[in-house]
């Protein structure tokens, strides 16, 4: 009976939070600094690392130490530029998952902490020093909570097996071996094919480098699935989570977006050539030769984890549900905080994207209207200081069609054309929804255009009158 | 086309990035980027291409590479090539099926043209010696960094490319060579062995069937007595379809240029025009001639428009007074779809004497618009600040005509470049001008005048100054021009696209 209340309980909070996103959305705090808290277990965990180097040399050791430091300065970085979320739901939603497999593993010293990291690239990354970040992109491709426990698995696998401080001791001792200083000398005496020997030699080090990775990413796999075999996730999780990493290149949302739905107005009719779209067949070379990559193929990871699996104990367990609703509310979560990190991060193109591409899913959230409302007046006020390739991408016809369309449309559209796209969509939302503090922001930003017919100290009024503690009032000075 | 020799003396590699709309460069080392510029098309601007000198090779060589990008500074690819330490690139051009790059040798005097297919792959290469002094003079000059006066190496949509040089054996007569996307020779023309022992041809206009080129000629390399000819020649085997004098039955004309009208089967002629007994060079123009003729070389129709009869009446009172103390240098036409045509000039005066050093002063950008039926119609003044250039001491020049044009080769003008769109509806004139509005810091502006799909003009101003060491602007596609800043301190070129606001 407690059981049952308890799953009931979970799926009614999942239920809601589901339903947020179909009319509002409030995006996750931002860290502005790393908390004292994290900051001081990082300065002990560095000096912990820096005590633990014993190489022969010197200048070895040193240089390792140097390479910690900037570890331990990288990270950091990473919290202070607001890459980190420190939010209530995403973040702790990964711990906990990481809390059931060591929870599974206890031999496993609890020397990590994982959190989501706002980056639109499906991947997830193991520092070295203990933090392990979980990019949003992949967040929003997980389907099942197993799926994500057996990414966690893998990055636990590269911590615990020290694969970043082997690198890191790997590279001093390239630099400061007796024979690459010999080589280097040489290089420098003869003034003769320079570039090209000094090319050939970084270019065999990152070769072997490169190539030592991807067996260990081999290595993290198998080990992974040590620790992943005893939690109690399904056992389809390893191969399907390859298989969606192998699939990263493919975009989540294809289908061409409907730009004349979303901006055609009674007082500012779309116009046909905006939808002019000649991709380019310009031929460039091939600059994904796979021996260049960091991570082997996925087929062949596919390949090693199923010979696994084959003799792995209780493979015939029985599969526990650990609820696809909260999966599915974080991946949702994921997909709107890429868009809100776009912006964030000055990428107005990509995000107006991302929010267009939302708007489509959730016609009826305000949130995402309004966003579309401030893209467009960014990208207006960007182009107007010539300053639009800060912000916006050029069309690529190697990108998905849907997303090299749109970049066409806005390439399109002139200044005068922008402000009113600006103007006219903010207005419109706004008689749609009423008072929305989004939204009120964006047709503040759209009156200052050339175009508006509207008077931003009225719309500043009544947003001060609504929202006298809004998060944007700092904004409107 | 600017071309811009950076030399670059650091330590190390090279490293590219591109994000957005920028690529980003970080020259180290010994690498050193030698020219740079954009591969257009039809006029329109289809990638750039970067000469890098990385490392020398043995006492004699460089190994060079040269990189190339799409229009988006995309980077399409790039290859290694190994040549003497005295080469530059001085020409690149893209058909639509493949690249052909000119290539200098100061200390060999060679010429080297090679093809490449889209991908980059070499598909052949031609090699010119160039015994003739004047051929030589022409691209030491263009070594020493001076703008060039021509484009030698023209692309011919899908078929191929002609190349414009100097024959051999000959004083200084013109020759004139086709080549196929393989880079391989398929005809040859020669200026005729007459009394114009210096001859020069220069590209006109390029079409599926015909090519054109304006051929100036004169008996002496110092005399400043020149006629010029339109020479139309068959794309397939080079047979002159015509070759005539570019003058009415009344007039001679000079800066011209050619428009095919490939439905009527016309040339139009357009361009200023002299009384046949004056100098085009010395002296100042009658006005406006615009000449129609058949495939047979005759003339079907003229019209004229007179500085005295038709122009000056059109200058606006506010106006008047600069257009009487100043000339005007005519920069380039423009034919649009509707057959209006645009003269695109800058208003200048001589200044100095020879003693203190000779000087130009540069004024106000001007279009003249012209109708479907070449009678004048508008001239729209785009005010901007006076810029001066100062000679060389003992540099002496009396026509303030033939100053204005060595000023040009000088690049004392504040015209940089015109962008016309592919439909033939637009077109943008570029300058960059040392803008000093009251109240601010002077500062360099790109000014560009924008001829819109409205069919009014429009001016957008972009600044220049920035934090950069050195800055070059070049065309890029529609809509757009490309900026490239060399960063000293940190070593970096950044190359970005800015949008035009009209």
């Amino acid at each position: 009976m407690k059981g049952f209340c308890l799953t009931l309980l979970t799926c009614l909070v999942w239920g809601v939070a589901v339903a947020q996103f179909e009319k509002n959305y409030v995006p996750a705090p931002l860290q502005d600094t790393i908390p004292p808290a994290t900051l001081a277990t990082l300065k002990a965990k560095l000096a912990a690392d820096k005590a633990r180097v014993a190489e022969p040399s010197k200048e070895v050791s040193n240089y390792i130490k140097e390479l910690y430091d900037k570890r331990a300065n990288f990270v950091i970085d990473q919290f202070n530029e607001d890459y980190i979320l420190t939010d209530e739901t995403l973040s702790p939603y990964l711990q906990s998952v990481l809390n059931n497999i060591y929870a599974a593993n206890p031999a496993l010293p609890r020397e990590t902490k994982v959190y989501a990291h706002r980056s639109e690239a499906v991947n997830a990354m193991s520092y070295g020093e203990g933090t392990i970040a979980f990019t949003l992109g992949l967040l929003s491709r997980m389907e099942t909570e197993a799926q994500v426990a057996f990414v966690l698995c893998h990055e636990l696998a590269h911590y615990h097996t020290h694969h970043s401080d082997l690198k890191a001791a790997e590279v001093a001792r390239f630099l400061f071996d007796p024979e690459t200083k010999k080589k280097v000398k040489e290089i420098e005496k003869n003034e003769f094919g320079q570039y090209t020997r000094l090319t050939k030699l970084v270019g065999s080090f990152g070769m072997s480098i490169t190539r030592h990775g991807r067996d260990k990413e081999f290595e993290a796999d198998s080990l992974a699935l040590r620790y992943y075999l005893n939690t109690t996730y399904d056992l389809q999780a390893p191969v399907r989570t390859l298989e969606i990493l192998d699939s990263a290149d493919v975009e989540p949302f294809r289908t061409n977006l409907d730009l004349r739905k979303h901006f055609d107005f009674k007082a500012y009719p779309f116009k046909e050539r905006w939808l002019t779209y000649a991709p380019s067949n310009t031929w460039h070379a091939n600059e994904d030769a796979d021996s260049l990559h960091t991570h082997p193929s996925c087929t062949r990871r596919i390949v090693a984890i199923k010979r696994q699996l084959l003799t792995a104990q209780g493979a015939n367990r029985k599969a526990i549900d650990y609820g696809t609703e909260q999966s599915d509310a974080m991946r949702r979560r994921s997909e709107f905080e890429i868009a809100v990190s776009r912006y964030h991060f000055g990428n107005y193109g990509r995000g107006l994207f991302l929010y267009l591409a939302l708007a489509e899913r959730y016609p009826e959230n305000a949130y995402v209207h309004a966003m579309i409302g401030q893209g467009l007046y960014q990208l207006y006020w960007y182009q107007k200081n010539h300053e639009l390739g800060k912000v916006l991408s050029l069309p690529d016809a190697r990108f998905e069609e849907n997303y090299d369309r749109y970049l066409s449309f806005v390439h399109t559209l002139r200044l005068m054309e922008l402000a009113s796209l600006s103007y006219y969509y903010s207005s419109t939302q706004r008689e749609r929804f009423g008072v929305q503090e989004d939204l009120l922001y964006a047709c503040w930003l759209s009156s200052k255009t050339e175009v508006s017919q509207s008077d931003p100290g009225k719309i500043k009024t009544e947003y001060i009158a609504n929202f006298p503690q809004g998060r944007y009032l700092s904004k409107m000075k | 086309m600017k071309k811009s020799i950076f030399l670059l003396c650091l330590i190390g590699c090279l490293w590219q990035t591109a994000t957005a709309q920028t690529l980003s460069k970080t020259v180290t080392g010994d690498v050193k980027v030698r020219n740079t510029g954009a591969i257009l098309q039809n006029g329109q601007v289809k990638g750039y291409y970067t000469f890098y000198n990385l490392e020398k090779q043995d006492r004699k060589n460089n190994n060079y590479m040269l990189s190339v990008t799409d229009e988006n500074l995309r980077e399409i690819n790039s290859v290694n090539i190994v040549r003497p330490n005295s080469y530059l690139l001085m020409d690149a051009s893209f058909n639509g099926e493949a690249f052909g790059f000119l290539f200098y040798d100061m200390r060999e005097r060679t010429l080297e043209i090679i093809g490449y297919d889209r991908t980059l792959k070499e598909t052949n290469k031609v090699t010119k010696t160039l015994k003739n002094k004047y051929a030589n003079a022409m691209y030491a000059y263009i070594a020493q960094g001076h703008e060039p006066m021509q484009s030698f190496l023209i692309a011919v949509p899908n078929k191929g490319f002609m190349y414009y040089g100097i024959k051999e054996e000959s004083k200084s007569d013109f020759e004139v060579e086709f080549y196929d996307n393989t880079m391989k020779r398929s005809w040859t023309s020669f200026g005729p062995d007459d009394k114009f022992d210096f001859e020069t041809a220069m590209e006109a206009f390029q079409d599926e069937q015909y090519v054109g080129s304006t051929i100036i000629k004169r008996t002496s390399v110092l005399s400043s007595d020149i006629d010029i000819d339109l020479l139309v020649q068959n794309i397939g085997d080079g047979k002159t379809v015509f070759r005539i004098p570019m003058e009415s039955t009344k007039y001679k004309m000079m800066l011209a240029k050619v428009f095919f009208d490939k439905a009527k089967q016309q040339f139009t002629i357009f361009g200023e025009y002299f009384d046949k007994n004056e100098n085009v060079i010395k002296n100042q123009s009658q006005g406006f001639i615009a000449v129609v003729v058949d495939m047979k070389g005759k003339i079907v129709s003229e019209r004229t428009n007179s500085w005295t009869a038709d122009i000056n009446k059109l200058v606006a009172a506010k106006d008047k007074e600069t257009f009487e103390d100043t000339n005007i240098l005519f920069h380039d036409f423009v034919r649009t779809s509707d057959g209006q045509i645009f003269a695109i000039g800058e208003q200048y005066r001589r200044g100095g004497n020879p003693m203190t050093g000779m000087r130009i002063l540069v004024y106000n950008l001007v279009v003249f618009q012209f109708d479907a039926d070449f009678s004048i119609k508008k001239l729209h003044v785009f005010e901007k600040d006076k810029n001066a250039f100062t000679f060389p001491q003992g540099f002496i020049i009396a026509s303030a005509k033939m100053l204005s044009y060595v000023a040009k080769s000088m690049n004392a003008f504040d015209f940089q470049f015109l962008q016309t769109s592919a439909d033939k509806n637009t077109f943008v004139v570029n300058y960059i001008n040392y803008d000093r509005e009251k109240g601010q810091k002077a500062k360099n502006v790109l000014g560009s005048v924008i001829y819109t799909p409205e069919k009014v003009f429009a001016v957008d101003k972009l600044p220049l100054t920035r934090s950069s060491t050195e800055y070059y602007v070049y065309p890029a596609k529609e809509g757009y021009v490309m900026v490239s800043e060399y960063f000293k301190k940190e070593k970096r070129i950044d190359n970005r696209l800015e949008k035009l606001n009209y």
